[in-house]
Order: structure tokens, then sequence, then C-alpha cells
């Protein structure tokens, strides 16, 4: 016997969501959904009228329901903004390089202006030549790294007032966990924060605004919209330490579907005790990016790969910093210590 | 055939064609008369598989098949141990299989079936 609707009561349903347990049909799924991203980008106040806003698009399911909802909101509310689509090529092939097309088919379906930037004329590095340097392991740390600023640098050239990124809940609460197994206070206390602050040259502030929309529901809305999405894993993300969270996380919420809204409340109610030693927000002495060492992480990275020194970035090595700074040559242990493991 | 890739579309039947092999785009269709042992197939960009099979049970039994039959390496990546890895949603005629009563639903002739895997980048 078919389930009704608990909201029409006339259409069958055809998906229980997991963060209130009704039942819906189909448009009124779509109806809740939107609602929903409306109702959190009035309350958090995220745009102001006039703006332009960079959609951050990676042709997957998260951007590609981000791009569509954003344009869907905007002329069904009236926003008034201007958008527009921008995506990072890493330079990895079978992956990347795939997705992408699926970007320029969005651009032409939501009839959105696009801009891709790449790690190759940026950094002058792919990921694939990286992580022939640096290993299967810690290299997401770059890619994460060189990602953010080309966004950045993306948003700078479109002359965007705001990025939009499409996080969703499962993210954040993945990010919370991983900030607390790994011991970053300063970024546990950042990272549930729905929209970046807008200070500094060289930064555009960035917004979230999936942030409460579970994964599953993001999936089946672009199923049943029959959205146009690339839906395959990054070649190197087996080896992410995301993923045991992410592993952590599932099996929570088949047990309690609401434990990824719950980990996320936590997350955003924490505070830190007096007393504890925070970053203090200052900017890179060679690129002006905001940073909270000496040199920003992007460019510590980047002298690692060009010196062949690809540990460099990973691990705690702030005393070389000054070393690298003026170019003083290091030792011969530095040197060992800083390459990487030869098999 | 990696688990980790497919949305697999599986429409189980009480009666079904003799083997017959037809490539449409990206993606393969197979109908056939028997459960084959091994199915070899070529995707290429999105990783769909549609598979019409001769299938009569519940949904229990059908991931039973699904890993004795269609999964050659990592079947971890698609089952954990009675039912689907979470993060892996399953659609019967379009409708959540919450709905439907999970593992408990018997399979209907002409019923379609849809994995869809949550589990990459967005």
């Amino acid at each position: 016997m078919p389930v009704l609707c608990s909201s029409c009561s006339e259409k069958r349903a055809v998906l229980k969501r997991p963060k209130t347990g009704h039942s819906l049909c189909k448009e009124c799924f779509f109806g809740a959904f939107e609602e929903e991203v409306h109702q959190t980008i009035v309350a958090a106040k995220l745009f102001k009228p006039g703006e332009t806003v960079g959609v951050a698009a990676s042709g997957g399911k998260d951007s590609t329901v981000l791009a569509h909802v954003m344009k869907l909101l905007n002329e069904r509310h009236g926003y008034g903004l201007r958008l527009m689509l921008i995506s990072v090529d890493e330079g990895i092939t079978g992956y990347r390089d795939d997705s992408l097309e699926t970007v320029k088919r969005n651009q032409q379906q939501y009839e959105l202006p696009l801009k891709i930037v790449s790690y190759e004329e940026l950094y002058g590095w792919t990921m694939d030549a990286i992580v022939r340097q640096v290993g299967l392991k810690n290299n997401c740390t770059f890619c994460g790294v060189f990602r953010r600023q080309a966004l950045d640098r993306g948003a700078i050239m479109l002359k965007v007032d705001k990025i939009c990124t499409g996080h969703n809940a499962d993210d954040v609460a993945e990010t919370v966990l991983m900030n607390v197994l790994r011991g970053d206070i300063a970024r546990l206390r950042r990272c549930t924060a729905i929209s970046t602050a807008s200070e500094g040259d060289g930064v555009v502030p960035r917004c979230k605004p999936l942030k409460y929309a579970y994964e599953k529901e993001i999936v089946l809305y672009a199923y049943f919209k029959k959205l146009d999405y690339f839906s395959t894993e990054c070649i190197y993300s087996p080896n992410a330490y995301r993923g045991h969270a992410r592993t952590f996380l599932k099996d929570l919420e088949s047990i309690r579907p609401s434990s990824i809204m719950d980990v996320i409340h936590s997350g955003e109610n924490l505070s830190v005790r007096e007393g504890v030693k925070m970053p203090v927000q200052g900017t890179c002495s060679r690129c002006g990016y905001i940073s909270s060492q000496a040199l920003c992480k992007s460019c510590v990275l980047l002298e690692g790969l060009n010196r062949g020194l690809p540990k460099l970035g990973i691990g705690k090595h702030h005393r070389l910093h000054e070393k690298i700074l003026s170019q003083q040559p290091l030792t011969e242990s530095e040197q060992r210590k800083l390459k990487s493991v030869d098999f | 055939m990696c688990a980790r890739d497919i949305n697999l579309v599986l429409q189980p039947r009480r009666w079904a064609p003799a083997f017959v092999l037809r490539h449409k785009g990206n993606v393969l269709y197979i109908e056939t008369s028997q459960i084959l042992r091994q199915i070899f197939f070529w995707w290429g960009g999105v990783c769909n598989v549609n598979l019409c099979v001769w299938f009569a049970g519940d949904m229990k039994q059908l991931l039973v098949w699904i890993q004795q039959n269609l999964l050659k390496e990592r079947p971890e990546l698609f089952v954990q141990g009675d039912t689907v890895r979470p993060g892996i949603l399953v659609l019967i005629n379009d409708a959540d299989w919450e709905l439907m009563g999970q593992l408990d639903y018997q399979l209907e002739d002409r019923d379609n079936i849809v994995f869809i895997s949550t589990l990459h980048g967005g």
C-alpha cells in the first residue's frame, strides 16, 4: 500500500526526509527543500540586493544543485543578485577534465557566465605533478589550500562581491568531527560559521547556503529534477583523512538521522576556554594573502614543491620558514627531513 | 566493475528474453534469460549501468545476488553486512525504499530499482 504525502495527502510519497521524518511527494519535497534554503539565506542575511555572487561550481552534485537553487530563488524571491559560475581546474586527469565538461553544460543550461581558473596557470603545478612528487598521502592538503586561493583569485578576476560554495550539512559535520579528532581548536571555532568574515584585500567573503541541507536530500533533489551532474570520486581521495570521519558519520546517520544536525549544533555552540592560544590573522609577507604565520600555507607548499622538498608544508616546520624567507640554504639533516620518502 | 562507481538500475522480471546486448550512449543494456556469473561491459563518462535481470524474491536476496554476480571487486564499497553501505540510496520505482519496507520489500514484475551513491565530491 503506497504511503501518502504527509503534507498534501494527495500524491504518493517518494521520500522520507531524514531531518523531520515526514514522507513527502515530489512537489512538496521540492517546495520544502527550496523554502529551507531560502530561510537559511534570509535568516543569516547572506546577500544584499545588487551584489555579484560567484557560485563555486565543480560539476558535482552539490554545486549543480546550488547553481540551480540560487538561480531559482533569485528569480522567485527577487534577491536582485547577479550570478556567475567559477570553476577550478586542478589538473587531475580522468576526474576534473570530465567534470569541467559538466560545468560547461551547466553554464549553457543556466545561462550564467563561467570562469575557469587552473592550478597550472596560477601556480605552475597540476595535481598530477604534485602527487608524483608528494605521494598518495597528504596530497589533499595541497589541493585544498591551493583551491581556496584559486577561488579567491578567480573571484577577484570576475569582480564578484561574494562566493557561495555547495558545502552541505554532512560536509560541515565531518569538518567538526575532523577538527575534534585533530585538536585544531582555531578551525573548530570557525568551521561552522555560515559565512566567512570579510576583512583583507585579496579575500572574498564566502558563504554556504546549503549548510543545513542533508546530502541525501541534495542527491534526491538532483535525481528527481534530472539535473546534469558528474558523479565520480576523485581518484586520489581513497586515502583522505576525511573518509574516516565520513564513514563514522554515515553509520551514525543510519542509526539516528538527526545526528548530523546535532553535530553541527554542538560545533556552533562550542566556546573556547580562557587562556587558550589562538592564531592571530595577519598577511603573508610574500604574496599578501591572509595568513596567521609569516608565510601563508600556499607559499610554503609552493616553495616546498619548487625546491624538491615536498614535506615542507606538511607537519610543523615553522622555524624553517624564516630560513626560507631569507633564502638561506638548509642544512643536510633539514633537507633530508623534508624530502619525500623514496620507495 | 568497481562497486564504487555504479549507479545501478535493476529491472527484475519474471520473464526475460534471450541474451541481447545493446549499447546506447554511455549506457550498456543487458537483457538476459539467466543469471550471468560474470558481466563484462564498458562504460564511459557517467557510470550508469542498466540491467534487466530475471529475479524473484525480496530486496535482501537481491543484494546477495548482486554481491555474488555483479561485483567483481571490493564488495564492501556497496554492501555492508545485510544491507547497502550507508551513503548509498535505494529507490524502488522512484520512491525511497524506507517507505516500502527496506530489505523486506518483495520484488514485483517490472519493478525499477535504482542505486545512487552519495559518497563522492560535490
